[in-house]
């Protein structure tokens, strides 16, 4: 004899005492379930997370700071996540999104800051000079935000256009022209200083 | 031409990599992330995180309103005796919100933030202030703005012979009238009447509208009142009839009551008064008295 699946729908008809204890145990799970997604998460991708930030704020310690709010935001929305990868794509976005704040932020506030003198070096000076090594990354800099993040998306996060037009929130369209502008602008600014 | 591309994006990808492997983030991320996700839980964070917030989209708000706010500081050069408070009140504004002046008190996302002028309690007050001055500032301008055009609200300036549509004549709609006039107790002005009787004649004279409070005499029927535009009081047991004369076409007032309105059929229960089938003139109110004459009841 073939029994007929049950569905939760019955089982929750069928046994009530279960629909009053479910949302305490519910949000203890998930509460459970965040704190090791997070754990998770930080152990695999951390690292390659705060590089993506450094390269698009161009300072270590910011882009630390990002990838903590990254996560900590993640652990807030994980209810609707539920999903490891559904949670590092979340946690790509938040990081785009946030270093985005980030550039903004600094922008405003480097247009009200007087200059200092040329031969003082700036605050993130130190930090910035690590991420200089190579004539690329320097020309990386040079980039508008946009192409910048199309760039290191693409070639450090190797994502998909669908995936970086998804973290980036734009058409795949505006993906391939943001890469093949970047890509021109880059080789135009290394066929010039070689 | 493609391979020259695909040499670029060969170089790229190895300088990226190469660049990323010297970025080596601290060890004590997770510590960080679970202190943050600690911190968050506790009550206080809900306040900290709104001062957050409101630090953040407030100096996000007011950059995008530097123009208008500069707009707004030549419309108020120009206003005159109230430019000079809100000048300094703009000034002050702007100072509070400046970046410069954040960079002086705190400085950037991560540093400790030394206590500045306004001390600790600053990081969340300067946003509570800003943002307060700035709906002050905006609702004075407005109201600067409405004077100058000659559109300055005035809730007493509607038209006094009209009701509003959800005054009938039950009686229960209040006019200018009764703000203006004391009345005795139980005599209310009547709401002048309504919109669908304002075709009256315009040559009538003005009259004063009469308002008489009923006396509580049980079994007294009310009749037609004969005459001019005299107070009709309408006692009848359950309370007092308002009758609504109907006017004439000649614009001549006879007195005649009868009611027309679907509210006053039958018998209505509204509190007595008699008006008058125009709004012209005066809204004068003439009393009757506490009770009415013995003549004026048939």
């Amino acid at each position: 004899m073939v029994t007929r699946p049950i569905d939760v729908t019955e089982a929750l008809i069928a046994n009530p005492a279960v629909t009053h204890a479910a949302p305490a145990v519910t949000h203890a799970a998930v509460e459970w379930d965040a704190d090791r997604a997070v754990t998770a998460i930080y152990s695999e991708h951390y690292r390659s997370l705060v590089r993506l930030a450094a390269f698009l704020v161009r300072d270590t310690s910011t882009a630390e700071e990002v990838v903590q709010d990254s996560f900590v935001a993640m652990h807030g929305a994980w209810r609707r996540l539920r999903d490891t990868d559904k949670a590092l794509s979340y946690l790509r976005q938040s990081v785009v999104n946030r270093s985005r704040s980030v550039l903004r932020h600094r922008m405003v506030v480097d247009k009200n800051t007087p200059k200092p003198p040329p031969d003082m070096p700036s605050a993130e000076h130190g930090a910035i000079i690590q991420l200089e090594r190579s004539a690329v990354v320097s020309a990386l800099r040079s980039l508008p935000d946009r192409q910048r993040e199309a760039l290191v998306l693409r070639y450090y996060g190797d994502l998909s256009e669908a995936q970086i037009a998804s973290v980036m929130g734009i058409s795949r369209g505006a993906v391939k022209s943001h890469t093949a502008r970047a890509m021109a602008a880059l080789r135009a600014v290394l066929e010039r200083d070689s | 031409m493609m391979t020259q591309d695909r040499d670029y994006e060969d170089i790229l990808r190895r300088a990226l990599t190469a660049a990323a492997e010297s970025i080596e983030p601290g060890g004590d991320g997770l510590q960080r992330i679970r202190h943050r996700l600690d911190s968050r839980r506790s009550p206080r964070s809900a306040f900290s995180r709104f001062a957050e917030w409101l630090d953040l989209y407030g100096t996000r708000l007011l950059v995008r309103l530097d123009p208008l706010i500069e707009g707004a500081r030549g419309v108020l050069r120009r206003t005159g005796p109230l430019s000079g408070p809100l000048l300094a009140l703009a000034s002050f504004l702007g100072r509070l919100f400046s970046p410069r002046g954040r960079r002086r008190a705190g400085g950037h996302r991560g540093q400790a933030s030394p206590p500045g002028r306004l001390g600790p309690a600053g990081a969340w007050l300067r946003p509570v202030l800003a943002v307060s001055a700035a709906v002050a500032i905006v609702v004075v301008g407005v109201v600067i703005l409405n004077h100058e055009t000659g559109t300055l609200i005035n809730p007493t300036n509607n038209n006094m012979g009209t009701t509003s549509p959800s005054s009938s004549l039950s009686g229960a709609g209040t006019t200018a009238n009764s703000k203006r006039w004391k009345l005795p107790l139980g005599v209310k002005t009547a709401p002048a009447v309504g919109t669908g009787q304002r075709n009256y004649a315009p040559a009538a004279p003005a009259l004063p509208a009469v308002a008489c409070t009923p006396t509580p005499k049980p079994a007294v029927t009310t009749s037609a009142p004969s005459g001019g535009a005299t107070a009709t009081p309408t006692p009848t047991p359950s309370g007092s009839v308002t009758g609504t004369p109907t006017p004439t076409p000649s614009g001549s007032v006879t007195g005649t009551p009868t009611p027309t309105s679907p509210a006053t059929s039958g018998t209505a229960t509204a509190p007595a008064a008699m008006v008058l089938p125009y709004d012209a003139g005066d809204p004068a109110v003439v009393e009757c008295g506490a009770s009415p004459q013995p003549s004026q009841t048939p």
